[in-house]
């Protein structure tokens, strides 16, 4: 049976497990590096290079434009004014009960298990930005 | 703590706009994947985000 002629789970499975698998197992592999070690540097920067150069590669044709632009996106300033303002309010004013977001994600990044779903995340968030272009 | 709260709390409504953008198009509110795809048009804008996803795999992933 094609993708095709299944229905909406199915056609979800057939499209997201050929990337979703081996992202997991990046992510997995990624989640075993060390902090500040040479070799995870360079894992970083080789995916970021992948990623990089497929994402900014032009465009075989203009992309169709929208039939509707976001007219409400300003609802979306809110969060980001925040997070902006709590931010640099954490780094220009620093103190032991102000730490910033990535003084937060430190512990969770320092455990295997979270640093895999860190790098997942980050290489799903990828590949959405190469399939975008 | 109040730091930690308050980053959460932020994270919280990006997720009930998102979720309301799904379930609500009448709303005409964007989900962020939209927002982004927008400046994802412009080649200034998306090398911008690109950038801005390969600090951040450096910033939290390398350390």
């Amino acid at each position: 049976m094609t993708p095709s002629a299944q229905g909406p789970a199915a056609r979800a499975v057939h499209r997201f497990v050929p990337v979703v698998l081996p992202l997991g197992v990046l992510a997995v592999a990624g989640g075993g590096l060390p902090s500040f070690e040479p070799r995870t540097y360079l894992a970083v920067a080789a995916a970021g290079t992948v990623v990089a150069v497929l994402a900014l590669r032009p465009r075989p044709a203009a992309p169709p434009a929208p039939a509707t632009p976001p007219s409400r996106w300003w609802p979306w300033a809110g969060p980001a004014a925040v997070f902006g303002v709590l931010e640099f309010w954490a780094l220009l004013f620093p103190a032991p009960d102000r730490p910033t977001f990535s003084d937060l994600l430190d512990p969770l990044l320092a455990d295997p298990v979270g640093r895999a779903v860190g790098w997942f995340a980050w290489l799903l968030t990828g590949w959405w930005l190469v399939r975008r272009r | 703590m109040m730091m930690a709260v308050a980053f959460a709390a932020v994270l919280v409504a990006a997720a009930v706009l998102d979720v309301t953008a799904r379930r609500r198009p009448e709303s005409r509110l964007p989900t962020l994947g939209r927002c982004l795809a927008v400046v994802l048009r412009h080649p200034a804008g998306r090398v911008a985000v690109v950038l801005a996803w390969c600090w951040m795999g450096w910033h939290f992933l390398a350390r």
